[in-house]
């Protein structure tokens, strides 16, 4: 016991001050960065922010003192802050994910608590650690490349702290001293800039080897809304970017430019709307796949919509819901993967829940949502930009050689109802489409799958722009035979169609496609350019499997991200231009700031200069000067040997006593010589300098040790009486 | 060359890379794993540096050829600038290494032929501490006498050893003679002052046998001894032989200044070490 006290007591006890002042302000813009990137989190208060800069200067003036009555008062704090987080914990009960922004408030608060006693080296490296912790902390948080500048000043300031540090450990020990004066920061620069590139560039090596982030096994995921405002109390659609939900018989019309008419009641392929690249969501999740939206069954030749019953209210337990299984899934012969997909809302957009593959179950901050027979999900609030939820989804792992085996009857597996609803075609439906269909057959329904999209790879186009269709055209058949362009609604339309005059049952899904990973955030950036339509077909055994014609892109699970930097060179090579114009920025500043680091360094400088020449007496200028000279009158001036004794073992007469008296009077007593015998002992400094035809501040190396003084004159120097050499 | 010593700062680095690589994981946050780069390249950089610094430094020493025991003397060293060294054999300490002049207080009495240098290095982020040793042959050594004893013998009692206080007559007393020689007997007798008039100087010598032992305190003792003996002996204007074992053979000559016998003792060895 007694041990351990004294353990403490060690821990504990203060060390000596550390002198550095440049590694009192880095730890601080270290500190002060994270606190930023915490409140960039919405956590904290900007209060805690102000009061580092404080926390660090009460620290600084009070580095010497005993630092009993600070810690006192530190200990306190914590208690308070303790007892606060207490009150808090109890206010949020069992909810675990509620905990997270006042704990990390309560780190916060304790990083500025200990900012105001960081007197030594290892409080600073403390400070550091415990800074990292709290910009990771944000850093995980964060959904934005945005981060990346705060990492990067911390990153700045936390090398030239630690270096800083260490260069006033080493500086504690004995030092070789040299003719080159040393210039400490320029060192300090030099060694800092060398440790940063060599960081940088492991750190690049270690980005492109290390395995991207996983899957998101929290105990609670994230999920909240910006506000609870009902927009659906019955499971319809809505959506604030559309003029109307494109009732059965109206067209929808766009009226933000991230609006995609797609998500509506009906999906009406006359239409044109082309979404701009606004971000309008972020997923994080372990793979890509298509977030599903919405599907449709109905298909009229031009116009496809839901025929689905009501939607079903679900209800959760607070945290989550449940979303059971839809009443078509088959008890699956493959094996699943479960996905997790944590959406950050963007913009505001309509009420559908995204979700890769089957919903199985959803975090959300409202507690009910809507699902409909498909599997996908509709709240019944607005979701508004900064909304947060969390999708856990199942996704059938199949290899197409597994497809390629089943022999089940297409609509084996499914009701009645449900074949006749997905294999619905227009009466209307003309002969040259089921004709292409019926050529395109194969013996499973995958390989009539990859026939079509065989067919339609080699006979149509993608064009965005197409024309408009014709009065009473058939969309697929004018694309199929006609103009052959179209984008995603005609092409996806198109395999819905030849699949189902197949007997093959399938339907139209939209939603958005998996969108950029961004390799530093690790989420996927979803843009309104995104919004897809694909195709989903019915597999006995399986069940729905989406199929995208368009961009054949693998119809099952999708591999995972293998490394972080994976996408690394495409998303640094669209954004080359911002890229460019960030470094040049970054460069300007680093220039400006370099400038201004060099004026207070100089002026810094210049007043120490102008201090030290202040503060030394004339005599011991007068010592300099004679230190130089004194080789010449026979001998180097030994340390300790004063003048008088120098002169009289050199048999020096007059006047050099008289000079020797002069000097030694105003050096070791307290009489000021008078200005005409300061002049005389000048005089004769120069006057010897002069006989040997070279000027006393050129004198050679045989002079007293130290770096050598600059001086025209002694008598620049100010008068001292008190001054001792 | 090799990693002596790895400090808290890298330990916890290495502690805060591998929880955010857990924390990367298992909540899919991307910055998590740049965070887990950033500490990658930092505890990469704090480790290597060091050991890059090491690898290229160099450390030349220049010394005087004379030196007291634990008495300072400025050698001159030329190296890689930043750098921790320890040249046990001259007493450095710890310093920091760099190009000029750096005062050491050589410990021990002897001929130092060789100085082995340690130089560490943590530099520039003070995480993983780096060890090199390598071995410098100096130029022309140094001799490393011992710290005379200060005044061995009471001056009375050296005088007696070499017999310079042996009273020849009495004289007058001139100007500048010493109280102390005054004879008051005879002053008493005579009335006025009388002084004793000492034998004249003659040829006297001191004979010196330096035997050392081989017990590191007990040699020292003796070498300092003898030194404070022989300088106190030629103060006075006595002739000192001085009788030592040295690496190569037993030598017996005469020593005329502090310098000669200060090196006729740093080269002094046991017998045991004449080869």
């Amino acid at each position: 016991m007694n041990r351990l006290m004294i353990g403490l007591a060690n821990a504990n006890r203060k060390g000596p001050a550390e002198p550095s002042s440049i590694a009192r302000v880095a730890t601080m813009v270290a500190v002060m960065t994270a606190m930023w990137a915490g409140l960039q989190q919405d956590v904290g208060h900007p209060v805690l922010f102000l009061l580092v800069p404080l926390a660090f200067w009460f620290s600084y003036i009070a580095r010497n003192r005993p630092g009993f009555g600070v810690k006192s008062a530190l200990a306190v704090g914590m208690l308070v802050a303790s007892l606060r987080f207490a009150q808090q914990l109890a206010a949020v009960g069992s909810n675990v994910g509620a905990t997270q922004p006042y704990l990390a408030e309560l780190f916060m608060i304790t990083q500025v608590l200990h900012s105001f006693d960081v007197p030594a080296r290892r409080d600073l490296r403390f400070s550091l650690v415990a800074s990292f912790t709290l910009l990771g902390m944000s850093g995980v948080l964060s959904q934005t490349v945005g981060f990346g500048t705060l990492l990067a000043v911390w990153t700045v300031a936390a090398a030239t702290s630690l270096v800083a540090l260490h260069s006033s450990e080493i500086s504690e020990l004995p030092r070789v001293t040299g003719p080159k004066s040393a210039r400490p920061v320029a060192t300090l620069m030099l060694a800092t800039a060398t440790a940063l590139v060599g960081a940088l560039l492991v750190m690049a090596a270690a980005f492109l080897v290390l395995p991207a982030s996983g899957t998101s096994r929290a105990l609670v995921f994230p999920a909240s809304l910006p506000s609870l405002q009902t927009v659906s109390r019955d499971g319809s659609i809505q959506n604030p970017n559309l003029t109307s939900a494109g009732d059965y018989g109206g067209q929808a019309t766009t009226q933000s430019a991230s609006g995609f008419l797609g998500f509506s009641k009906s999906l009406d392929t006359s239409a044109r709307g082309r979404p701009d690249n606004t971000i309008v969501m972020r997923v994080r999740a372990s793979e890509t796949g298509f977030w599903r939206g919405q599907s449709f069954d109905s298909w009229d030749g031009q116009k496809w919509v839901s025929t689905f019953e009501k939607p079903k209210l679900l209800q959760g337990d607070g945290s989550s819901i449940a979303v059971p299984r839809p009443a078509d899934t088959p008890q699956l012969r493959v094996p699943t993967k479960e996905l997790v997909q944590t959406v950050y809302l963007q913009q505001p957009g309509p009420n559908l829940i995204f979700g890769a593959s089957t919903i199985q179950r959803v975090y959300f901050a409202d507690r009910s949502v809507f699902v409909l027979p498909d599997g996908t999900l509709r709240s019944a609030v607005g979701l508004g930009k900064g909304g947060v939820y969390t999708v856990l989804s199942e996704r059938p792992v199949v290899s197409a050689s597994h497809l390629i085996a089943i022999d089940d009857a297409p609509s084996s597996g499914l009701t009645e109802s449900d074949a006749r609803r997905y294999l619905q075609l227009p009466a209307s439906l003309p002969e040259r489409v089921s004709a292409l269909a019926s050529e395109l057959r194969r013996a499973s329904s995958y390989e009539t799958v990859k026939a079509i999209e065989a067919w339609l790879e080699a006979n149509t186009q993608y064009l965005i722009d197409i024309p408009p269709l014709p009065p009473g055209a058939d969309s697929v058949d004018r694309f199929l035979f006609e103009e052959r362009i179209g984008f995603c609604e005609q092409i996806a339309s198109s395999l819905v169609v030849l699949l189902r005059s197949n007997g093959i049952p399938a339907r139209l899904v939209v939603g958005y496609a998996g969108g950029e990973r961004n390799p530093f955030t690790g989420l996927f950036e979803v843009r309104a350019s995104d919004a897809h339509a694909w195709t989903e077909v019915w597999t006995p055994g399986v069940g729905w499997l989406p199929f995208d014609p368009t961009a054949s892109v693998p119809f099952a699970a999708g591999e995972e991200n293998a490394r972080a930097s994976e996408g690394l060179g495409s998303y640094l090579g669209g954004r080359m231009s911002t890229i460019i114009r960030v470094v040049v920025q970054g460069g300007v500043g680093l220039v400006l700031i370099g400038i201004i680091a060099s004026l207070i360094v100089g002026i810094k400088r210049a007043v120490a200069v102008r201090r030290r020449l202040a503060l030394r007496s004339w005599s011991a200028a007068w010592h300099d000067r004679f230190d130089d000279v004194s080789p010449l009158l026979g001998r180097t001036r030994q340390p300790g040997e004063t003048v008088t004794s120098y002169i009289s073992s050199l048999g020096l007469d007059n006047p050099w006593h008289e000079t020797a008296a002069i000097v030694e009077a105003e050096a070791f007593s307290a009489n000021v010589p008078d200005l005409a015998g300061r002049r005389r002992a000048d005089d004769l400094l120069s006057s010897v300098a002069r006989r040997h035809h070279r000027r006393p501040v050129a004198a050679g190396p045989a002079g007293r040790q130290g770096p050598r003084r600059r001086h025209t004159s002694a008598l620049d120097a100010a008068p001292s009486p008190r001054s001792k050499r | 060359m090799r990693p002596v010593r790895v400090r808290g700062v890298a330990v916890v680095t290495a502690l805060l890379a591998l929880a955010f690589f857990g924390v990367s994981r298992t909540s899919g946050a991307g910055w998590a794993t740049v965070l887990v780069a950033v500490l990658t390249g930092a505890l990469a950089t704090g480790a290597l540096l060091p050991a890059m610094s090491l690898g290229r430094s160099e450390l030349h020493i220049e010394t005087p050829t004379d030196a007291t025991a634990t008495l300072p003397i400025e050698i001159h060293v030329t190296g890689k600038s930043g750098l921790v060294a320890e040249v046990p054999e001259l007493g450095s300490g710890r310093f920091v290494t760099g190009a000029g002049r750096l005062t050491v207080h050589p410990p021990k009495r002897g001929v130092i032929i060789a100085v082995t240098t340690t130089v560490w290095s943590a530099a520039p982020l003070g995480m993983v501490e780096w060890r090199r040793r390598f071995t410098t042959t100096l130029a022309q050594p140094i001799e490393v006498g011992p710290l005379p004893e200060p005044q061995p013998y009471s001056p009375d009692a050296l005088n007696d050893m070499v017999g310079h206080d042996s009273v020849r007559g009495i004289r007058d007393y001139e100007a500048g003679d010493s109280p102390k020689s005054i004879h008051w007997p005879a002053t008493a007798r005579a009335g006025h002052l009388l002084v004793r008039q000492f034998e004249s100087p003659r040829p006297s010598e001191l004979r010196l046998v330096v035997d050392l032992i081989g017990n590191f305190d007990a040699d020292e003792a003796a070498a300092s001894r003898a030194a404070g003996i022989a300088n106190a002996a030629l103060g006075i204007g006595t002739r000192v032989v001085l009788a030592t074992t040295e690496v190569v053979a037993r030598v017996e000559g005469q020593v005329s200044t502090a310098l000669d016998v200060s090196r006729r003792l740093a080269r002094a060895v046991t017998a045991v070490e004449q080869t």
